[in-house]
């Protein structure tokens, strides 16, 4: 007896119709009906399951390192077909291949992104903003422009007064065109980055991520997605991030690969100033 | 019935509809790619450790938070558990799941051994009383929901996101496809087969605790 494959099941689980093959199948089973059950309770567990994880500060990740330096010279190289994040301890990033405009500085004719990568370390940054990236999506959801600053949104919601702290031209890295901008919001003590530019258009499949990159042109995070086709959209940022350094804005196409690291395929960038 | 999407009512994320189940655009390369992950790891890329400390560590502090009861011995509980899991990235194996099992077994015995110094020095527990954050607990408690919200920060994009916009914000397939401009079917099938991953690694955590 053939058993129906996992995801079928939880399509079951969730209350999604089935074909009458599987719901015969489920009768004479006692697995699959086992299955769907630990599934169901499983999805059912899930929306409680926001805990409230509490994410390391940054220093901890720069302790393991520097331990690990002191401790492990001979630490093998990254095997990875990315050469460039063999790099990652190093604090910064190699001056013979600038990746990003300074922010003082920009380079007219900045070589794209590939090279943005290489801060192996700092896209694969452990930082505390994760969790705000859900935020960030319920904020694109709702297609806000500020508030809604919990997540909680409703069409209904009075837009809060709101100033700006810092601005961004959003320039093409090639040319230097000048694609939208980039606004830092403050509403309270909450900070959002309310991009405004014109469409871009992800790959085929892919899809258009927003990041902050440190000044120091090392690190940086992704702080969320940008739908296609919406020309304004907000991502809530913790203030810290901006006090740390992230002030230059970037938003690349990724593919649906898995691979949470910047894709390299930057669209456009431009520093908060 | 009618088998198209845009009919189904908005609001209820499992409307029903007969699902096409010809249609899962989502291979198990999501699935396959926290194998990778693992193999990477235990063969000493320091950039997957960097990507495992990126996906775990919220795991690893907030369970070590819990049993330490202070924001500094978690700093330091996590800071260990990471250098030990790189120390000894050869006893990772890709074969029995994901990192994140193993990261919890390292971060269950780290506390234990802290608990177990401050039980020779008593002293050094009253230090940070001011900023305890909960009673401490010598066991690590594989406290469900918390496990569930560390395993669902631990997933790949983009089906972290999709899985949190399904499950936490409880929008529609069509409503998530929209946003992530993503087809409704690679929206599912994120949706379904991040269920089954959970289930899989909420397994290994709970195997790994036994």
């Amino acid at each position: 007896m053939e058993h129906p494959d996992a995801e079928i099941l939880a399509a079951v689980a969730m209350g999604q119709s089935a074909d009458e093959a599987t719901f015969a199948h489920l009768k004479q089973c006692e697995v699959c009906r086992t299955e769907v059950a630990e599934l169901t309770s499983l999805a059912a567990a899930l929306p409680a399951a926001t805990a409230d994880l509490v994410a390391p500060p940054d220093a901890v990740w720069d302790r393991i390192t520097a331990e690990l330096d002191q401790h492990d010279s001979a630490v093998p190289a990254p095997t990875t077909s990315t050469p460039a994040a063999a790099a990652a301890p190093a604090p910064t990033v190699p001056a013979t291949a600038p990746p990003v405009p300074a922010p003082t500085a920009p380079a007219p004719t900045a070589p794209a992104a590939a090279e943005v990568i290489p801060l192996g370390r700092a896209a694969a940054r452990p930082s505390g903003l994760r969790r705000y990236l859900p935020v960030a999506a319920a904020a694109a959801v709702a297609g806000l422009v500020v508030g809604g600053l919990l997540g909680r949104w409703s069409a209904q919601e009075p837009v809060p007064a709101a100033t700006v702290v810092s601005r961004a031209s959003l320039d093409t890295l090639d040319t230097k065109t000048v694609r939208g901008e980039a606004d830092l919001v403050k509403v309270g003590s909450d900070l959002s980055l309310r991009i405004s530019a014109a469409p871009m258009s992800p790959d085929t499949g892919g899809y258009l991520e927003v990041w902050l990159i440190n000044k120091d042109l090392t690190r940086m995070v992704s702080i969320g997605v940008m739908s296609p086709g919406r020309n304004d959209q907000s991502f809530e940022i913790a203030p810290d991030l901006i006090a740390a350094g992230y002030v230059i804005v970037d938003i690349s196409r990724e593919k649906l690969d898995d691979k949470p690291q910047h894709s390299g395929d930057s669209l456009v960038r431009g520093v908060l100033a | 019935m009618a088998a198209t999407g845009s009919r189904y009512a908005a609001g209820s994320p499992v409307a029903a509809r007969a699902v096409g189940y010809g249609d899962s655009v989502v291979t198990d390369d999501l699935d396959a790619e926290v194998r990778e992950l693992a193999i990477r790891l235990r063969d000493g890329d320091r950039t997957a450790f960097a990507e495992a400390y990126r996906r775990w560590s919220p795991l690893v502090h907030t369970l070590a938070l819990r049993s330490l009861g202070n924001h500094h011995d978690a700093e330091d509980a996590t800071q260990q558990v990471f250098v030990s899991a790189w120390r000894g990235r050869h006893t990772l194996d890709p074969d029995r799941g994901s990192p994140a099992a193993w990261l919890v077994g390292i971060t269950r015995r780290r506390c234990a051994d802290l608990h177990a110094t401050r039980a020779r020095h008593p002293v050094a527990t009253s230090e940070d009383a001011d900023v305890r954050v909960a009673a401490p607990s010598p066991a690590v408690d594989l406290d469900e929901r918390l496990v569930l919200a560390g395993l669902v920060e631990g997933m790949g994009e983009p089906r972290r996101t999709v899985v949190r916009m399904a499950f936490y914000d409880d929008q529609t397939h069509e409503v998530i496809a929209t946003t992530l401009g993503m087809p409704l079917g690679t929206v599912k099938s994120h949706i379904r087969r991040g269920l089954v991953q959970l289930r899989t690694h909420v397994e290994e955590v709970r195997h790994g605790a036994s």
